[in-house]
């Protein structure tokens, strides 16, 4: 019950403060002092207090897309093993559930966008329909990976499988961690896939798509994309975090892990630029042939011998 | 069984009644009996289905069949109900459709015969285990449907499509009439229990029979490279036509390849390879063409093509579990292939009523030419887009859960420890995702162009949400597909005793863990639900006092907006067909801009089929030209015609006097 109500605190308290570490991380790289790091956060307790303007070419799709997404994301992070190596909600093949709820947001937010009839946002649409698309089937790949060296099928049980000490299963160990590093990138819109901080609409693939939604219905999809970046980097923290430490030292790992990983997002965002929209699923496919090395690194330590 | 056949004989009989009654009786007769029937066909098939028990009868029939065995087990029991159900809601939706509709050439009751006789039919096939009588019904099912595609038939394309479905059946009956005449020369009996006993022979050619069959019956559930006549007869056939035949008629076909392998005992690893990797080319390429088209008919049958891959791909997965002898990984690939038949079936038909239901009010099928229509008929978009979720397996509705079944089994097989099982179930795990994410493309291409934003083109006078007779069977499908997403535990067990059925010897428990995944499942789909409603309330609470303003959409500074500088479903689907344009066999038309004031310039492609490019075109190119060397008997002249008949005469008495 403790690490439940933990582990929601942690789920509902960290998205914001992440948007916020990314953006110091950025500022204090450039020489900035930077904006608070409870600034996004303010931001949407201001957006949840606006009123709204709506386009009079949207139905009531678009009305219910931001809802509908926000409730999607969180369903996926009651899925996600946080403090402890426990999820609110664990099932053999939550895994299943967690990529297609995630699909449900993205389905509904490509929808919104489409509603709108411009045709920017049909293009973000587009683009962010492809680009985190080609994020699934690496997904499958990397949790059949970790299935297979544990043989465990909750994300529970899976995740933490590789952390065999001193041996093949490490080199598994640091591709998981960079694919599921590709995943967040991909999936929050972060710099190479995508760029936030963008004017220019041609350009854009998440913040073109939410370019019509305005007041509560935004804080609702910010606050949802910074949760999905948690969600994903929880994934990474669960990879590595020992699974019999206590609670407090799990959590702490949990955090430092979260910490860290949007401080790299900040530092990729600062020495990269972002690459052509026709380069974008190579990038992606990164993860894809990560995933394959994993699969065939697991089989080759399970069946084949090689420790 | 007697409740079957009568519900089968009231299908029939309303067929039959709608040839005689007056006009305006002939579909309600139709639509009454068929439910009258499919209620009975219900209460006959529910209790085999659920209770796994089988009920039997034999019927005494003429000299040229002998006994013919009617079976009714849990395997056609769950298909019989799986057909009651489409055919029920067809016949509906059927009498609303044809009424709207402009008069066709074809009258309204022998399309309603066609349609009893084709219900009828399916019905039967289910049940009969005799292997003539079994391939007569079948003929008729496939010449009943035939008629019915060609319900429109003043149209061209509508006559082309027709024959060319027509020629298929026939190639894949063939092969069935060879592989049930090998099968019953061996057995020495017609009946299908006598097949069993066959392929447990030594030395019998097993893997070689089960892919005849496989090949006759894939051609009518539409397995690659065999599917090319789905997406010619399903957009010329009436809408409800085209959800019975999508929705269920090519799963008879499900039903045949599950019927074989209940003979074959536990396959062969390769066979069972085979069959995933057919199924898994099906469901990737059917998804692909899919999003090439902008034909919304068009664009729904090549998805049944990517639906039937995964059914397939769960049978796959079934077979891969049978051949290592892991009775759970067959289990939950074959509940998952049912569960899949069903849901298909539900979503599928909700898909084509919708797009029937536009049709009907636009007359065009091209999605470039509709938009805004959640505006003018919110209820079928609405529906619609539900059906659309569903059939990208989004939770929580019904497409999700056989999704999930078909995972299930998948991993079961990645924690067991056989490298080729390993390997094949990472395979078909990933191919799912693939196909989960190129169908989440191809809807939000077909709901976002066709439904949301403004209308494209000037849009007609009266353009509203079709009829009761229509609407009602509509929200009937969105409501089971609904309630199988929430409830999955209790849906499953209507698939359970087919799929144990399915595992032939193997032993289970007779308490199935996955039933309390799904349980989780559906506490999480009504978190989800909830989780929404509340995020909705506390918006509009939020919002109650604020003040909420109409202004138009971003242009980015730009004044004169007009709805044609929406994206386009071409736009949209561009970036991925980029990615796998060697598959589509596109054809470009393209005159450049020339000079310095350029007059013309024009543009056209046209997604193709590399199947029906580098397969049927050269096979039957070949036939086409052998064929033409004998043009010269047809002179047309008729002392000629005379001429052959003399010949033909003299020759035959030769050869009846040569033998003695």
């Amino acid at each position: 019950m403790l690490t439940c109500l933990l582990n929601l605190a942690i789920l509902l308290g960290c998205p914001l403060l992440f948007a916020g570490l990314i953006n110091r991380v950025k500022a204090r790289w450039a020489g900035r002092r930077g904006a608070p790091i409870p600034q996004p956060a303010r931001d949407c307790l201001r957006l949840l207090r606006k009123g709204q303007v709506i386009s009079p070419s949207t139905t009531p799709v678009f009305r219910l897309a931001p809802s509908l997404s926000l409730a999607a994301v969180l369903l996926a992070g009651l899925m996600v093993p946080l403090a402890g190596g426990e999820a609110v909600l664990s099932f053999e093949g939550d895994f299943v559930l967690f990529a297609y709820v995630l699909a449900l947001g993205k389905f509904f937010q490509i929808l919104a966008a489409m509603d709108t009839g411009s045709s920017f946002e049909g293009m973000g649409a587009s683009r962010e329909a492809l680009f985190s698309g080609l994020v699934e089937p690496a997904f499958f790949l990397i949790l059949a990976g970790l299935m297979a060296a544990g043989g465990q099928t909750s994300f529970a049980g899976a995740l933490p499988s590789l952390q065999i000490s001193g041996g093949l299963l490490q080199v598994a160990l640091v591709l998981g961690v960079i694919s599921f590093f590709v995943m967040l990138l991909v999936e929050g819109c972060r710099v190479p896939v995508d760029d936030p901080n963008t004017h220019l609409e041609l350009t854009m693939i998440h913040e073109v798509m939410v370019l019509d939604h305005s007041g509560p219905d935004l804080a609702f999809i910010q606050y949802g994309a910074a949760m999905k970046m948690v969600v994903v980097a929880a994934l990474i923290a669960g990879l590595v975090n020992p699974v019999a430490a206590p609670l407090w030292l799990s959590a702490i790992v949990l955090l430092a892990v979260l910490a860290a990983v949007a401080a790299a997002v900040g530092v990729v965002e600062s020495i990269t630029a972002r690459l052509r929209m026709s380069h974008v699923p190579q990038f992606v496919f990164l993860m894809t042939s990560n995933a394959c090395v994993i699969l065939a690194v697991v089989l080759l330590w399970r069946f084949g011998g090689v420790r | 069984m007697e409740f079957f056949l009568c519900g089968i004989a009231l299908v029939l009989a309303g067929g039959v009644l709608a040839l005689v009654l007056p006009e305006r009786w002939k579909a309600r007769a139709y639509a009454l009996l068929a439910t009258a029937g499919g209620v009975a066909v219900a209460a006959g098939a529910f209790g085999p289905a659920l209770s796994g028990q089988t009920v039997r009868t034999v019927v005494h029939f003429a000299r040229v069949f002998g006994e013919v065995p009617l079976v009714l087990d849990p395997l056609a029991a769950f298909f019989a109900l799986a057909i009651a159900l489409t055919c029920v809601l067809g016949a509906w939706y059927g009498l609303g459709y044809l009424r709207l509709s402009p008069e066709g050439g074809q009258s309204r009751g022998g399309h309603f015969f066609f349609l009893g006789l084709l219900s009828a039919s399916m019905l039967l096939v289910t049940a009969v285990q005799h292997a003539l009588a079994f391939l007569i019904i079948w003929e008729f099912m496939s010449l009943s449907s035939f008629f019915l595609v060609l319900t429109e038939q003043e149209k061209d394309e509508v006559v082309e499509a027709a024959y060319n479905y027509l020629i298929s059946m026939h190639v894949g009956v063939v092969l069935l009439i060879g592989g049930f005449l090998f099968l019953q020369s061996r057995s020495g009996s017609p009946d299908f229990g006598s097949f069993a006993a066959v392929f447990q022979v030594k030395d019998f050619p097993s893997g070689w029979v089960f892919a005849v069959l496989f090949a006759g019956f894939g051609i009518k559930a539409g397995f690659v490279p065999l599917h090319t006549w789905l997406p010619r007869a399903h957009p010329a056939a009436p809408s409800h036509v085209s959800a019975i035949m999508s929705g269920i008629m090519i799963k008879t076909g499900i039903y045949g390849i599950l019927r074989c392998l209940t003979w074959l005992g536990t396959p062969d690893t390769g066979l069972s390879l085979a069959v995933l990797g057919i199924a898994t080319a099906s469901a990737l390429l059917g998804v692909v063409y899919a999003i090439a088209q902008h034909d919304l008919k068009r664009l729904l049958a090549y998805h049944s093509v990517e639906n039937i891959g995964l059914i397939g791909m769960g049978i796959g997965v079934g077979m891969l579990g049978l051949s290592y002898g892991l009775p759970m990984i067959a289990l939950l690939g074959f509940a998952g292939a049912l569960l899949h038949v069903l849901n298909h079936s539900i979503f599928k038909a909700l898909l084509f009523y919708g797009a029937g239901a536009v049709y009907q009010r636009l007359h065009t099928r091209n999605i470039e030419n509709m938009g805004g229509l959640a505006r003018s008929m919110p209820l079928t978009s609405g529906l619609f887009i539900a059906g659309s979720a569903a059939i990208c397996g989004l939770p929580p509705l019904n497409g999700f859960i056989s999704e999930f079944l078909i995972y299930a089994g998948a991993f079961s097989g990645i924690v067991s420890n056989r490298v080729p099982l390993v390997l094949a179930s990472a395979g078909v795990m990933a191919a799912l995702a693939l196909v989960g994410v190129l169908a989440l493309i191809c809807f939000t291409k077909v709901c976002g162009v066709a439904f949301l934003g403004l209308p494209r083109q000037p849009q007609p006078a009266g353009v509203a949400d079709p009829p009761a007779s229509m609407s009602i069977p509509m929200l009937v499908l969105g409501g089971l597909a609904l309630g199988i997403g929430v409830g999955p535990q209790l849906a499953v067990h209507l698939v359970f005793p087919a799929a144990r059925s399915m595992c032939g010897g193997l032993s289970l428990p007779a308490r199935l863990q996955v039933v309390d995944i799904l349980a989780d499942i559906s506490l999480a789909a009504l978190i989800l639900l909830g989780l929404t409603a509340g995020l909705l309330a506390w918006r509009a609470f939020l919002l109650r006092h604020r003040p909420v303003e109409a202004f138009r959409t971003w242009d980015c500074g730009y004044q004169a907006g007009t709805p044609r500088m929406q994206y386009t479903a071409s736009s949209f689907a561009a970036p991925l067909m980029e990615l796998v344009h060697p598959v589509l066999a596109f054809e470009k038309n393209l005159e450049r801009p020339a000079g310095l004031f350029p007059e013309s310039a024009s543009y056209q492609g046209h997604p193709g089929n590399i199947f029906e490019a580098w397969l049927i075109k050269p096979v039957t190119g070949l036939i086409h030209r052998f064929m033409e060397r004998f043009t010269w008997i047809q002179s047309g002249s008729t002392q000629r015609y005379i001429l052959y008949g003399l010949v033909f005469l003299v020759v035959t008495l030769l050869v009846l006097a040569g033998t003695p």
